[in-house]
């Protein structure tokens, strides 16, 4: 086991390492200058050019320019300095990234505890009620949520709930945007709880609305498998009651895919929503990541990309360790 | 490189933004958040600031406007510093939010557009003595402070302020444009408690828009100045104080107690509120959302029609949409460079016939009406971006005349001595495909130039290929983009630089070529290339009167060298000036009063410190 996950993480050091290397080249060539900006101005001198150049290691070989912030990336405790600066301004890409953490984590996980918390029990009871209309009623509720655009949804909601919601009732019961009100420090305990929920709820639910179909349907889909196996059926025989068999027997192994599902979303969760995000005016890494994009800030886009790399390599390896404690016949060679 | 720009600080918005290229086409709370604490008291001994004290908290001043009260303006950018000075201090959400905190030599009046003086008792001139031509060819200029004027904590704005600013500015070991600042005679600097002298090495009319954002020396001194003021901001010299700014969705300004400006009309001291938000949404839809459900007093849109007819739908219920000519100005633009011919083998463009052919095919009137629903009037002259008054509206003489271009066309053809039925002429059209207005301009432009017999082709590009190697290495055949107009002689005379036929590229900003010599050994090697296809004697007067409006600062000698200037761009046909973008303010007016959308770089918050809560 510990030789197992030794090899995992070598494996996936060489992963990200060639993650950092392709991403790198991609931003290279994908087009426009970091200062392109700095240069249209019609009364920019080269020598003004060339100062910034320095200042942001642009009149560097881009071999060493990667080399540079390879060597720098991995010394992450020397905050805030270790990832460079953002090709926008002085600020550094490591402080710019930490500040936009808490608010990703706060709607990622909110929309993505939603979605298991209702998604994968409702896909069990889904597939132990097949082919009936609470089956095909959430079957059909699940492709219409999953096949609707999240911005049309995002907007949907903001529309709904938030402006007409309160046009007929009078009542404020959710935010457009932004994710507390500017006086929420003078908030009570009470105020800022409610204020939070207010702000969370529009774009949680966003996300979580197509979350849930997505895990709805793959639950139903692994929970069927199973239920049609030999050895449930066995048990059926044994005589042993519908509870037992369903969740001592069939949920374990019905869960083996949805992990997997479950341990990549997690993984994703530091990327953001960057269309919800934008929507909703919400504080996260999806907003940075986008905006990095289109300004050939690429020091913050090989951030995000690598934070959202080593996510995955340890939530890849959770998730096969978990698969051992799910099923016993997974052995770790 | 999107939305650009700004007002009290002039220093850059003379410096770095004068004609910015558009593109039209970028846990835990409290780790996130950057708070100052308000400025001490004062600890100096200094004259009182001849204003009245300061209201702190929510009362109505009798017969006057109310205080007290919070607005909250919401931009679709975040700043990525509060230093206007730093790298990324040139984006206009940095000037945005500077509004409420600056201080410095001239401001952009709302009202007329015009440069007016700030913190300085008037701006300096030949005729009222603040400037000094010498007889050696250099230009003195003398600053008077007013004696009112003092930072947030009570400290005089003094002369030693601007020696300081002037200091940082020229810094070697600081990445910041010097441009103008450069050409001060650092042994001439005279500074006194309240005035402040300058040698400029030649006279420059630029000079009227440097020391736009001054510096206090007492709260800067000794700091990292490139690091430490990126979160944070010194000492207030204008209305309102920085306070915090919670990454990713706001910033809060708070009333400065000492600000020195009274209301000329009410006499009351300034501001009236208590304190103004400026929030970041960048999602066009969510910021209209936001506005519509008052979340939001003040938004500043993107200006496209559909968003404009939306919020108009607002004004009965108290809203107030300004929809003015914004400084934006949309223009067409021949390519005299080689590398046009990669685009189009066949490119015409060096004969004047065809440049005036395109010029009267081309209806102005319709483009407005579908683009813009005949908001504004179509542009006659580039000059109308800058001051109106000034403009000649030079291409006019090219009026809507299909047989017209046919008939230039057909001289065309006999003088290239070209049999244009067999070999009709071509044109290729490129702009930003990622900018619905340009996407319609292409659309319009097929059925104008197939109309006089022209084979038309668009080849639209992404902007950021567009405003990237197209643009620098001259890759068009007839392009479409947008620069942006700055109030004041100063912008209008820069804006010339960029059809200097002496400054190609890459060292110069003559993306057209026109008139501009061969180009060698520059990197990449797209900048090299021949020279310009149309190099006579108009461009050789060009040269001439660009380089005369740069060494002078004579109101009437330079007038007229803008007014010949702008005829002979038209009479040449090197452009074609097409519209102003709109630019559109809303605000409840049923809550928020004292606000007046401006269209210049001084932006939505340009008398921040005349808003007052109607609804106290």
């Amino acid at each position: 086991m510990f030789q197992y996950v030794v090899r995992r993480l070598v494996y996936g050091l060489i992963t990200l390492l060639a993650l950092s290397i392709i991403t790198f080249t991609l931003l290279q060539n994908t087009g426009g200058d970091p200062l392109d900006r700095i240069k249209s101005n019609p009364r920019i001198t080269q020598q003004a050019v060339q100062e910034m150049a320095v200042f942001y290691g642009l009149d560097q070989p881009i071999t060493k320019q990667y080399l540079t912030w390879a060597g720098n990336f991995v010394q992450f405790w020397n905050y805030p300095t270790a990832w460079g600066r953002s090709f926008q301004g002085p600020q550094q890409v490591q402080a710019l990234v930490i500040n936009r953490l808490g608010g990703t984590a706060r709607l990622m996980f909110t929309a993505l505890g939603l979605a298991v918390l209702i998604g994968i029990p409702l896909g069990i009871y889904q597939a132990i009620k097949q082919y009936s209309f609470f089956d095909q009623a959430t079957t059909t509720f699940s492709f219409v949520t999953f096949s609707t655009p999240i911005f049309v949804l995002g907007l949907g909601l903001q529309i709904i709930l938030a402006l007409k919601l309160e046009q007929w009732t009078g009542v404020k019961f959710f935010y457009t945007s932004g994710m507390n009100s500017t006086s929420y420090a003078d908030f009570s305990l009470g105020e800022k709880i409610g204020d939070t929920l207010q702000h969370l709820a529009l774009p949680a639910a966003s996300i979580a609305l197509i979350s849930i179909a997505g895990y709805s349907r793959y639950q139903r889909a692994s929970m069927l498998e199973v239920l049609h196996s030999d050895y449930l059926r066995t048990a059926k025989a044994k005589g042993l009651s519908q509870r037992t068999v369903i969740v001592k027997h069939a949920l374990r192994n019905a869960l083996i895919p949805v992990i997997t599902l479950i341990s990549l979303d997690i993984a994703g969760v530091l990327g953001g929503a960057v269309i919800t995000e934008s929507i909703f005016a919400w504080p996260g890494m999806g907003r940075l990541y986008i905006q990095a994009i289109g300004q050939n800030d690429w020091p913050i886009v090989m951030a995000v990309v690598m934070l959202i790399g080593v996510m995955v390599v340890v939530m890849n390896l959770f998730a096969d360790l978990a698969y051992g404690w799910l099923d016993p016949r997974v052995r770790y060679d | 490189m999107k939305h650009l720009w700004q007002r009290r600080s002039l220093t850059w918005l003379g410096l770095l933004l004068a004609f910015a290229l558009v593109v039209a086409a970028c846990g835990d709370d409290d780790a996130a958040t950057t708070t100052t604490a308000a400025p001490a008291a004062a600890t100096t001994t200094t004259a009182a600031p001849a204003t009245t004290a300061a209201p702190t908290t929510t009362e109505a001043a009798p017969e006057g406007k109310p205080y007290g009260g919070e607005a909250i303006f919401a931009n679709d950018q975040e700043p990525p510093t509060l230093n206007s000075y730093a790298p990324g201090g040139d984006n206009f959400i940095v000037s945005i939010v500077g509004q409420g905190y600056w201080t410095g030599v001239q401001e952009i009046d709302g009202f007329t557009l015009e440069i007016i003086p700030e913190v300085v008792t008037e701006l300096p001139t030949v005729a009222n003595g603040g400037i000094t031509l010498n007889a050696d060819g250099t230009e003195t200029i003398r600053y008077t402070i007013r004696d009112e004027a003092v930072w947030a904590d009570g400290v005089p704005i003094s002369g030693d302020d601007f020696e300081f600013t002037y200091n940082i500015i020229m810094d070697p070991d600081l990445p910041i444009t010097r441009t103008t600042y450069e050409d001060i005679d650092p042994d001439s600097i005279v500074v006194g408690p309240k005035t402040f002298e300058f040698t400029l090495t030649a006279p420059t009319v630029q000079a009227e828009l440097i020391f736009g954002a001054l510096i206090p020396k007492h709260d800067v001194e000794g700091s990292d100045f490139i690091n430490d003021w990126n979160d944070t901001m010194w000492v207030s010299g204008g209305p309102f104080m920085f306070d915090q700014w919670q990454k990713g969705e706001f910033i809060r300004l708070v009333r400065n107690p000492n600000y020195w400006k009274t209301d000329a009309v009410t006499g009351q001291q300034l501001p009236y509120l208590d304190s103004v938000i400026i929030r970041f949404i960048p999602e066009t839809a969510a910021l209209i959302n936001a506005f519509k459900a008052r979340e939001v007093d003040v938004i500043n849109p993107p200006p496209s029609i559909e968003t404009i007819e939306d919020l108009q739908t607002l004004e009965a219920e108290g809203a107030q949409i300004e929809v003015l000519s914004g400084p934006i100005w949309e223009h067409l633009n021949f390519q005299f460079g080689d590398n046009r011919f990669e685009r189009n083998p066949g490119s015409y463009n060096e004969f004047l016939e065809y440049r005036q052919a395109v010029a009267h095919l081309i209806d102005k009137q319709k483009i407005v009406d579908e683009i813009l629903k005949g908001q504004v009037e179509p542009l006659d002259s580039y000059v109308e971006a800058f001051s109106p008054t000034l403009s000649l509206g030079a291409w006019a003489q090219y009026d809507y005349d299909p047989d017209k271009a046919i008939a230039l066309l057909a001289d065309l053809c006999a003088r290239a001595d070209t049999d244009c039925d067999a070999n009709p002429v071509s044109t290729v059209f490129s702009t930003t495909s990622n900018n619905d207005a340009r996407v319609t301009l292409s659309q319009l432009f097929v059925g104008m130039f197939e109309a006089v017999g022209i084979v038309y082709t668009n080849e639209l590009e992404d902007s950021s290929v567009f405003f990237g190697e197209t643009l620098d290495f001259g890759g068009t055949d007839l392009g479409e983009f947008a620069w942006v107009g700055t109030p004041g002689l100063a912008g209008l005379v820069g804006i010339h630089d960029i059809f200097d036929p002496e400054a190609p590229p890459p060292d110069g900003q003559n993306f057209y070529r026109w008139g501009t010599p061969e180009v060698t050994g520059a990197d990449p090697e797209g900048y090299n290339q021949g020279a310009s296809s149309v190099i006579d004697e108009n461009t050789a007067r060009f040269a001439v009167i660009r380089d005369a409006m740069n060494a002078t600062v004579d109101e009437v000698e330079l007038i007229a060298l803008m007014n010949e200037a702008e005829q002979i761009l038209a009479d040449q046909v090197v452009i074609i000036p097409l519209y102003a973008r709109l630019d559109p303010g809303a605000v409840w007016a049923d809550e928020l009063g004292g606000f007046k959308h401006n269209p210049s770089q001084a932006g939505v918050t340009w008398n921040i410190e005349q808003w007052y809560r109607v609804d106290l």
